[in-house]
């Protein structure tokens, strides 16, 4: 199997970039975006997952299948998400007498 | 197919003379075997260890049965003591006894032998596992002994945040602890499939079994992860004080059971996907015919893991959650009724015009189609919306997750393990006890749970210490029944236990299977097969000519 090997640079301009984007999540929290401000946070912070798998965890360098697991990992992370905000999203469809 | 191969086949049928040779079995010092890497040890290191805590569910699970032949509380102390009882029976059977029931004893010891591997992939991971499950088991038994815990196998909040006293942080860590342990053995089961295969060994070469734990290996590293945070987060809440799930301090009580149930219900298929891949075996073996509709219980079993998880929601249909939401989670839980069907349909199919033994194993098969076909259509009775709001959390849920998980699950391990003990031990089991004890538990099994499915429709609640006189006909009728099932659960423990007291005489395939694991001696060399196997047919290539030499237990029995 090719291995591949992150050079110091490589891993330099990551931690760097996930610095950065530290930085972003703290100056995010302080912008009276409204309601946008938790679906910034959540971008942010998904970018930092996505940079450490494929770079800290060495994703890029692998082969078809373990990109495959982890996907199909992410797939079910946003299926997960999105069946519980099915039932967030629909509880007050039903008006409930005297309520 | 080598030639070795064909003399072992040819050696089978009579008593050979058997000269000392290397086995697995045969170092015996206690370090080799608490630091061993080989799979089939560590099989037996799991197999042991859950074993005991079948036995601490066990003591719970009577308990409560003696607790309830009266319908006022009288034999426990109080209410909290009942509560407490059902949440170690609870506990201990799902986290310690079924998820790692077959997958971690019958699937370690056998995957590797039949793909025709040396090993798992990552033996010290798999050794690693075994310590995990240790560390939890070990936490579990201190919470025994120092108060247990009484929130129920479910830790619904806000109970087990806000109002429990009991140890429900400690409880949380030994739930973490153990799923780690699932998460290795699936991960290992999924690199070894697809990287250790023997040559001529493609994917629609494996045995079904096979199939069953990669599906399950799937569900658990797809599910155990939201379980072992779901715990933690519980553990962060009653700690800390972080608004998770406690509306006073802006939670959601809901959203536990959504994450919760979203490994919980998956967990239903940890617990009998491995069951359906022992049954797959032992049916075709047993009724002498290629298996029917191989592929279509090969994807059934991805199409379990993958369903399982769509369902969740038809555990919240009274708690609160979306009415929409759970009409979507009612029709997609009657999906899953297509896949379990094709399994039962081509289990029957195998048999029909079969020529069937009815061997211990069998009889064992032959439970679990039966029992679990009736779990499973209660299981859509359930998950039919405005029937659920009258049986939620009466004994009719109570026995019909006892159908699927006991009437399924066990009968297959126990099936199995009838099935493997004389490749694991080398030794072969009184047939005649055998039989009895399958006997024995079908009908106290079925005198124990179907009582509960009238209580239940009746109205009877679960997991209440007292309850009004009328249902005590038919709580004694459980109760008496569950004696018999106690009976059949000991009698295998006797008898195996009894049956090591011989050395090694059990043939290589006493069952004349065609699997690879009954191409090398039972019991095993330490590196499985003193031969490369390769594999040339499809599985289960039987006909019922090859019953002649078919002796089973035959002369290397115990009488
Ligand atoms: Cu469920």
């Amino acid at each position: 199997m090719h291995h591949h090997v992150a050079t110091i640079k490589t891993n330099l301009i990551i931690f760097g970039l996930l610095m950065l984007l530290l930085v972003a999540t703290v100056g995010a929290a302080e912008l009276p975006l409204g309601p946008l401000n938790f679906p910034v946070a959540m971008l942010i912070a998904a970018t930092k997952t996505v940079l450490i798998i494929f770079y800290f965890m060495h994703l890029t360098g692998t082969d078809k299948l373990t990109k495959t697991i982890v996907g199909t990992m992410f797939l079910w992370l946003v299926l997960m998400i999105l069946m519980i905000m099915m039932d967030y999203l629909s509880r007050d469809w039903l008006q409930i007498l005297g309520k | 197919m080598s030639t070795t191969v064909l003399d072992q086949t040819a050696a089978a049928g009579h008593k050979p003379p058997k000269p000392h040779r290397e086995t697995y079995l045969d170092a015996w010092t206690v370090k080799s075997w608490l630091l061993t890497t080989d799979h089939k040890r560590i099989g037996i290191l799991y197999l042991i260890s859950i074993t005991v805590f079948f036995l601490i569910g066990g003591v719970a699970a009577t308990t409560m049965r003696l607790e309830l032949m009266t319908p006022k509380g009288d034999l426990l102390s109080s209410p909290d003591a009942y509560n407490r009882m059902f949440t170690l029976h609870g506990v201990a059977m799902i986290f310690f006894f079924l998820v790692p029931s077959i997958p971690a004893t019958l699937g370690n010891f056998l995957l590797p032998l039949m793909i025709g591997a040396r090993d798992l992939a990552f033996p010290i991971i798999n050794l690693m596992s075994w310590y995990m499950y240790m560390i939890g088991g070990s936490i579990a038994i201190a919470i025994i002994l120092f108060g247990g815990i009484d929130t129920g196998w479910t830790f619904y909040t806000p109970f087990s945040t806000m109002f429990s006293n009991t140890l429900v942080v400690p409880a949380a860590f030994a739930v973490f602890f153990a799923g780690f342990s699932s998460i290795f053995t699936g991960f290992n089961f999924i690199v070894t499939v697809h990287t250790m295969r023997a040559p001529g060994m493609t994917w629609f070469r494996l045995p079904l079994f096979i199939w069953a734990h990669y599906a399950t290996s799937l569900i658990m590293i797809l599910g155990t992860p939201v379980l072992a945070i779901a715990v933690m987060l519980i553990a962060v809440e009653r700690l800390l004080r972080v608004g998770i799930f406690d509306p006073a301090l802006g939670g959601d009580p809901i959203l536990f059971q959504h994450l919760f149930w979203f490994y919980s219900h998956p967990a239903v298929y940890i617990m009998v996907l491995p069951g359906m891949g022992v049954i797959s075996e032992i049916v075709p073996c047993f009724s002498r015919r290629p298996i029917f509709g191989y592929r279509f219980i090969a994807y059934s079993s991805i199409a379990l893991a993958i369903l399982g998880f769509i369902v969740w929601g038809h555990h919240l249909f009274v708690s609160g959650q979306s009415m929409y939401a759970g009409l979507v989670f009612s029709f997609l839980s009657f999906l899953v009724a297509v896949p379990s069907a094709i399994k039962v349909f081509n289990w029957t199919a195998t048999m029909h015009k079969g020529a069937i033994r009815f061997d211990t194993p069998m009889l064992y098969a032959i439970g679990f189609i039966g029992l679990f076909t009736v779990g499973g259509l209660t299981g859509i009775m359930l998950s039919t919306l405005a029937v659920d709001v009258h049986l939620h959390d009466t004994y009719f849920v109570v026995a019909h997750f006892h159908y699927v998980m006991v009437g399924g699950a066990v009968l297959a391990y126990l099936g199995g393990l009838h099935f493997w003990w004389p490749k694991i031990t080398g030794r072969m089991y009184p047939e005649m006890f055998g039989k009895l004890s399958a006997l024995a538990v079908f009908i106290g099994f079925n005198f124990t749970f179907f009582p509960q499915f009238i209580l239940g429709y009746l109205g009877m609640p679960r997991r209440y210490f007292e309850y009004a006189p009328e249902f005590q006909v038919l709580n004694v009728m459980s109760t008496a029944g569950a004696s018999v099932l106690a009976f059949g659960y000991g009698l295998p423990l006797i008898y195996f236990l009894w049956s090591l007291r011989k050395p090694p005489s059990a043939p290589a395939n006493p069952w004349q299977a065609t699997g690879l694991e009954w191409q090398t001696e039972s019991p095993p060399p330490t590196h499985n097969f003193e031969f490369t196997p390769k594999v040339e047919k499809a599985p289960y290539s039987y006909s019922p000519v090859a019953v002649e030499g078919f002796d089973g237990y035959g002369d290397h029995g115990s009488h």
